[in-house]
């Protein structure tokens, strides 16, 4: 324990000193740049900046040609949204590299670079295919199965983020700890996105949580509608219940199976990469 | 485990629970005073409801409440290695006040009589799940003895407060579903709450709305104590304040 506090106080002191001065933002900047460039695999650098080129792509083809999939030209804001919603994904692909120019005492700098593959994955399939494709009106099953695999890679993402701390600060949890912190934070996210579409809708006036009947629902609403109420299942004021429930039951399986996944093989507390090792 | 080693983990258990009742014969007064309610409720249930579909479901509901307030004595009895069994005594006092403020609810049809109900205790659930997964952490850092950072006692209890919400509203929603329930107003029972006034004009006359916005209305309210609990914790994290020592000092 003592020891354990020890290191601990020297790693800080260590971080202290590391501080911004003249000398030290010289040097940053092409350690950074270095990291950025030796540290990933040159396979995940390709496979990064081809998910990089689709966006690119989409923005410009959104810029230059501002038409929805039905050839019909979209509005003035619906154009801005889209572009600044398609330029808000390409930042979270370039996530990992703009960690690297944080200082060390930052905890999101100590990420290993293949936290970006997934992050990259879940922009990929919410943004290029569900806005630009329109995969979500195309498949209805589209977006339970977005909602799922981000619940599912949150829960990784936490599990990283609280090893990526165990590593700066130098202590160590249990496993089951850091795998709970990475549920938690899964469902804090989950949660927090219904409130952003429920507020969204009530601002801006929009339907996010699918208020505004659209037409042919049937296959984006059909996850729960064996089960529901007959009579109400008919009503399409129901819908933005069942969009909504759909989502969170979603978010929560992905995240309960990728618990589940982890308890069983708790890729960073045992074997090669334990972090106890990294620790010590 | 031997039939020796059973017994004398069974006789060391009951030891803690009577040392407790000993130590602080009030808390255990405080205890019992909540399942006394508890039992009167259900004599009277049964009394006075036939014990057929809602009736059924009440009567298990007020039974799951009342395990609310033997938790604490139950793990005693879990093995060392458990985290529940580090938890402190106090934590019961709490789980007792809140299992008969909800199940009291229900009972005495709070929900209905008073539309603000449900969203205090959705807020109050929210803060004291906080605090519960907060005394959890604490519980692990005394069984382990070492000292977590500050930023997982934080996220870590808000993490939870999250699940326990989200959780709950998954159940409501496989509840109604199976049992043709209206635990998220699909029969439009109930008015609209506090987030009524923010709807659209056009929108607030459709009853059939009301499920979303009791939905939402429950996610908020959770959310707002799960903040409130987490500034708590930021702020004043009791267990951890300066010159009472680490939590892991103290020895349960």
């Amino acid at each position: 324990m003592q020891q354990q506090k020890e290191q601990r106080s020297l790693r800080g002191l260590a971080l202290q000193k590391a501080r911004w001065s003249k000398a030290n933002v010289r040097r940053h900047f092409p350690a950074a740049w270095r990291r950025c460039l030796c540290k990933p695999k040159p396979l995940r650098l390709v496979y990064w900046w081809i998910i990089r080129a689709f966006f690119i792509y989409a923005i410009i083809s959104t810029w230059v040609d501002p038409r929805n999939k039905a050839g019909d030209v979209i509005s003035s804001q619906e154009k801005i949204t889209t572009e600044l919603q398609l330029v808000a994904h390409l930042l979270c692909c370039c996530l990992w590299e703009v960690f690297q120019y944080f200082p060390k005492r930052r905890t999101f700098r100590w990420l290993p670079p293949y936290v970006q593959d997934f992050a990259a994955a879940i922009s990929f399939m919410t943004a290029y295919g569900g806005k630009s494709l329109d995969l979500y009106a195309k498949w209805g099953w589209w977006d339970s199965f977005v909602h799922f695999a981000a619940g599912a890679l949150i829960v990784a993402g936490g599990y990283e983020y609280f090893v990526a701390r165990e590593r700066k600060d130098g202590f160590t949890a249990p496993a089951s700890i850091a795998i709970v912190y990475g549920l938690g934070i899964s469902f804090l996210s989950g949660v927090c996105w219904e409130l952003y579409e429920f507020l969204f809708d009530q601002v801006t006036g929009g339907s996010t949580q699918a208020w505004v009947f659209p037409g042919d629902w049937s296959k984006a609403y059909g996850l729960f509608a064996q089960t529901a109420h007959e009579a109400d299942a008919l009503r399409h004021e129901r819908y933005g219940l069942l969009d909504t429930m759909t989502d969170i039951f979603m978010n929560s399986a992905g995240a309960v199976l990728s618990y589940f996944v982890l308890k069983i093989y708790p890729y960073l507390h045992k074997g090669k990469r334990a972090v106890r090792r990294a620790v010590a | 485990m031997t039939k020796e080693r059973i017994r004398a983990h069974v006789k060391a258990s009951f030891g803690r629970v009577f040392a407790e009742a000993k130590a602080r014969p009030l808390r255990v007064l405080w205890w019992w005073i909540f399942r006394a309610i508890f039992v009167y409720g259900l004599v009277r249930h049964i009394k006075t409801n036939e014990l057929e579909g809602t009736g059924f479901t009440d009567m298990l509901q007020i039974m799951a409440h009342m395990t609310c307030c033997f938790l604490w004595e139950f793990f005693q009895f879990l093995p060392r290695k458990h985290i529940f069994r580090w938890l402190p005594a106090y934590t019961q006092d709490v789980s007792c006040v809140y299992a008969v403020a909800t199940c009291g609810g229900k009972i005495w049809n709070l929900y209905f009589k008073y539309h603000w109900w449900d969203s205090f205790m959705h807020a109050l659930g929210g803060l004291l799940i906080v605090l519960a997964a907060y005394e959890l952490l604490v519980a692990l850092e005394r069984r382990d003895n070492t000292e977590l950072p500050r930023v997982v006692r934080v996220l870590f209890p808000v993490g939870l407060a999250f699940f326990a919400g989200t959780l709950w509203e998954v159940y409501e929603f496989f509840f109604d579903q199976i049992t043709n329930g209206n635990t998220q107003d699909w029969t439009f029972e109930t008015k609209p709450q506090i987030f009524g006034v923010l709807d659209r004009e056009e929108d607030l006359l459709r009853r059939e709305r009301y499920g979303l916005i009791d939905t939402m209305t429950d996610i908020i309210m959770n959310s707002a104590g799960a903040i409130l609990g987490a500034v708590q914790l930021r702020l004043l994290p009791y267990h951890h304040r300066a010159g009472r020592g680490a939590a892991h000092k103290k020895t349960v």
